[in-house]
């Protein structure tokens, strides 16, 4: 595991104050939360943490959320946390969340993980994810690029987290490029209708 | 034409430093190519065989006078003084360096242009119908839309990283004159009975690989749901088109894997569940500030019986203007005007091959003055490869006509045998398997008579140096693809394709031909042609129509039995 660093949607690096742990799976790919935790040392510890756990692993093969085993280990989380969060990947059935919306929205934090700098479904997932409602901070992480960084401002994300390797550079251009595009939301801010 | 208010200015100006920051990063080893490549790319620049390629955007292909001239001027400074008009109506220059590119977008930028998404995956120029505006039969003219849909898919944040490329071309009259079908998205403008503007809208049509013709999701979408339906569209294309083979990513395999009425259900449910009636939504407000920007210019009413007799006088006594007015001018919907075509397609000047769709630095600056003094300093460029003249007085057409002589840019063949849309081909492009330019010159030296050129009447050639159809070969009546045969250079030719309203993907008509076969495989098609051809003293039947009636067999016949 690389150091990561959680940068705000400022570019400030909030890494500090950022109380966020993935819970280890078997498929927890790099960066999605500066720390990390088993299950097993998540159930002995005395404080409650802020635990990010995966989507996938809480879903049965229909794409809605499983009984059984599964559901038990859930409320077991709910019992042994501060906050609960979630990491999606890019490959998550974008339409099987709008059957997942009661559910997303109790999220404290959505992690959405980036496969590679050219796919961009995350964009169109935090969209969707705006569009059911939800109004938590929703985080991208990955292989997305600092020059991705004002779209993804403008699409809804509040947090990004960042190699060491991206912070060691001045980064603030990422955070304040294209200042005067819309963001491809509304008619009356497109350039001609925006009376500027 | 649409004038840049202040924030447009600004956001050009943001993206030039952008870039910069981002070339000097990128030259600098701090930016992976990976990350680079489709950030250049989305600048317009591409690297080439020999040098990089940078495409300038034109949006659906209208030009300022002064900014032609800005564009001459940038081929003297940075490249080798000329420039290539495309099908999507833009233009590229093949010879910058990449240090110079982000002095070349802050020249660009001096006069409302840019390259922005000119490339990449990433919605492309709208294109449209070079007769917008001044077309008898048009319903309402596509511009104003055209131009709500760039600022909307300008820097548009959520569909810059799509699984390709997705380009979306409107019209206002029956004829199809952008080659709509074949886009991603056509939109067509439409009427509904109580007379309410809306288009037709057509989904997954594209060449390349995998032709296909777009298919109808929409038959009505009232105007004012242009933006949010278009929202809706590329979302479900952004979340669903694959990713995993850069040959299968284009919208129109999603839409034929599934159907374009399974699609529709799709881009329906997302459309009705989250944007339909939201705050994408067009006021008739907003289309009358739109439309303000393209009202008419300030036509002269003139004598009309009088230019008429004037005219046809020249026409009587001068044959060469007379076949250039014929082939080289088109009506206009107001009285005493004609839009004119200028041919981009010179064929040989003084022995010298000039590529389709090519244009040097002083003919640039001619016709910027011409364009001033004949057309209120508006050009538009065509999905043909040509340039128009949309506002031209009838009485000034001789004047003009001589002076696009001394140019090179009079040749009397729109719509000919040699009107040919060719891409750069393996002379410029690193993804080209064949050259291009060489088998044109073939063809130009081989059917070098006009008078026959007229004989055989409408042909639409397209010629491409690879499966990617720049140049479309798919939809021309008569479509020639080079193909690499063991390092050699072969050319595969179809027929019966049609970019129009009656769009159809062509036949190959089979094996391919060497490269010195080409222009005499022409030949014996042609000939096959004038023999099938019906004929009678008023009319004439089209290549395209004989294809039609007849098929390919006895063309096939002709060439290989």
């Amino acid at each position: 595991m690389g150091n990561h660093h959680v940068l705000n949607s400022h570019g400030v690096d909030v890494s500090d104050q950022d109380t966020w742990q993935a819970l280890i799976t078997s498929e927890l790919p790099d960066g999605i939360a500066l720390t990390h935790v088993t299950l097993l040392e998540l159930l002995h510890k005395q404080e409650k943490l802020d635990v990010l756990v995966p989507l996938t692993d809480l879903l049965n093969n229909k794409g809605t959320l499983a009984g059984g085993l599964l559901q038990q280990v859930y409320e077991l989380l709910i019992q042994h946390t501060s906050r609960l969060g979630i990491w999606i990947t890019a490959d998550t059935d974008a339409d099987a969340l709008a059957s997942l919306t009661e559910f997303l929205l109790a999220q404290a934090l959505i992690v959405i993980h980036v496969p590679g700098f050219a796919d961009g479904r995350d964009f169109s997932f935090v969209q969707t994810l705006r569009q059911l409602g939800y109004t938590g901070e929703i985080r991208v992480a990955g292989a997305f690029g600092r020059d991705q960084i004002a779209y993804l401002l403008r699409v809804g994300v509040d947090s990004f987290v960042l190699s060491e390797h991206d912070v060691q550079s001045d980064m603030s251009q990422a955070f304040t490029a294209l200042a005067s595009a819309h963001a491809g939301r509304s008619a009356a801010s497109l350039p001609m209708f925006a009376g500027a | 034409m649409y004038q840049y208010n202040y924030a447009d200015q600004a956001l050009v100006e943001e993206r030039v430093a952008q870039f910069r920051d981002q070339t000097q990063r990128f030259l600098d080893g701090e930016l992976p190519e990976e990350q680079f490549l489709p950030l250049r790319l989305q600048n317009g620049l591409y690297i080439q065989r020999h040098a990089p390629m940078l495409r300038i955007a034109i949006p659906y292909g209208l030009l300022a006078s002064y900014q032609l001239r800005k564009l001459a001027e940038i081929t003297r400074l940075y490249d080798k003084g000329y420039g290539h008009f495309t099908t999507r109506t833009n233009i590229q220059l093949n010879w910058p360096n990449l240090e110079d590119v982000p002095d070349i977008l802050a020249h660009l930028a001096s006069v409302q242009m840019h390259a922005i998404q000119t490339s990449g995956n990433c919605i492309r120029n709208t294109t449209t119908d070079p007769y917008a505006g001044i077309h008898q039969e048009e319903i309402a003219d596509p511009r104003p839309y055209c131009e709500i849909i760039r600022q909307w898919s300008t820097f548009h944040p959520e569909f810059a990283f799509l699984p390709r490329k997705f380009k979306i071309a409107v019209i206002g009259t029956e004829n199809d004159r952008a080659a709509t079908q074949v886009h991603d998205v056509g939109l067509h403008i439409k009427t509904n009975e109580a007379g309410e503007i809306g288009f037709e809208v057509l989904v997954g049509g594209g060449l390349g690989r995998t032709p296909i013709i777009g298919k109808v999701i929409n038959e009505f979408l009232p105007r004012e749901h242009l933006l949010s339906y278009l929202d809706a569209i590329l979302r479900v294309y952004n979340l669903h088109g694959r990713r995993d083979n850069k040959y299968k990513a284009r919208i129109k395999i999603l839409v034929e894997s599934m159907g374009g009425r399974e699609f529709a259900k799709l881009v329906d449910a997302e459309w009705e569940a989250h944007t339909k009636d939201g705050a994408l939504t067009l006021t008739d407000d907003n289309f009358a500030t739109a439309s303000s920007f393209f009202s008419a210019p300030d036509y002269v009413s003139v004598d009309a019986l009088q230019v008429q007799s004037e005219l046809q006088s020249l026409l009587s006594t001068d044959q060469d203007f007379a076949n250039w007015y014929t082939q080289n001018t088109v009506a206009h919907k107001v009285a005493g005007y004609r839009a004119v075509v200028i041919s981009l397609k010179a064929g040989l000047v003084d022995g010298t091959y000039v590529p389709s769709g090519d244009v040097n630095e002083l003919q640039m600056d001619a016709l910027a003055d011409l364009v001033d003094r004949y057309s209120f300093g508006e050009l538009r460029a065509t999905y043909e490869q040509n340039l128009v003249f949309a506002d031209v007085q009838a009485s000034h057409l001789y004047e003009l006509w001589q002076q696009l002589v001394v140019l090179n840019l009079a040749r009397a063949n729109i719509n000919t045998l040699t009107d040919m849309i060719v891409c750069p081909g393996w002379d410029y492009c690193s993804l080209a398997n064949a050259t291009t330019h060489n088998i044109a010159e073939q063809i130009e030296k081989q059917f070098d008579d006009l008078d026959y050129l007229y004989d055989l009447g409408d042909i639409r050639l397209n010629m491409s140096g690879c499966m990617n159809a720049c140049a479309h070969h798919h939809v021309g009546d008569i479509g020639i693809l080079g193909v690499d045969k063991k390092g050699e250079h072969w050319y595969q030719i179809s027929l019966g394709g049609n970019s129009s309203d009656d769009a159809k993907i062509g036949k190959i008509l089979g094996r391919a031909v060497p490269a010195a076969d080409v222009a005499s495989t022409l030949q014996v098609i042609l000939d096959v042609y004038l023999e099938l051809r019906a004929k009678s003293e008023d009319d004439v039947e089209r290549f395209g129509d004989v294809i039609n009636r007849v098929g390919i067999a006895p063309f096939k016949e002709k060439v290989y039995g």
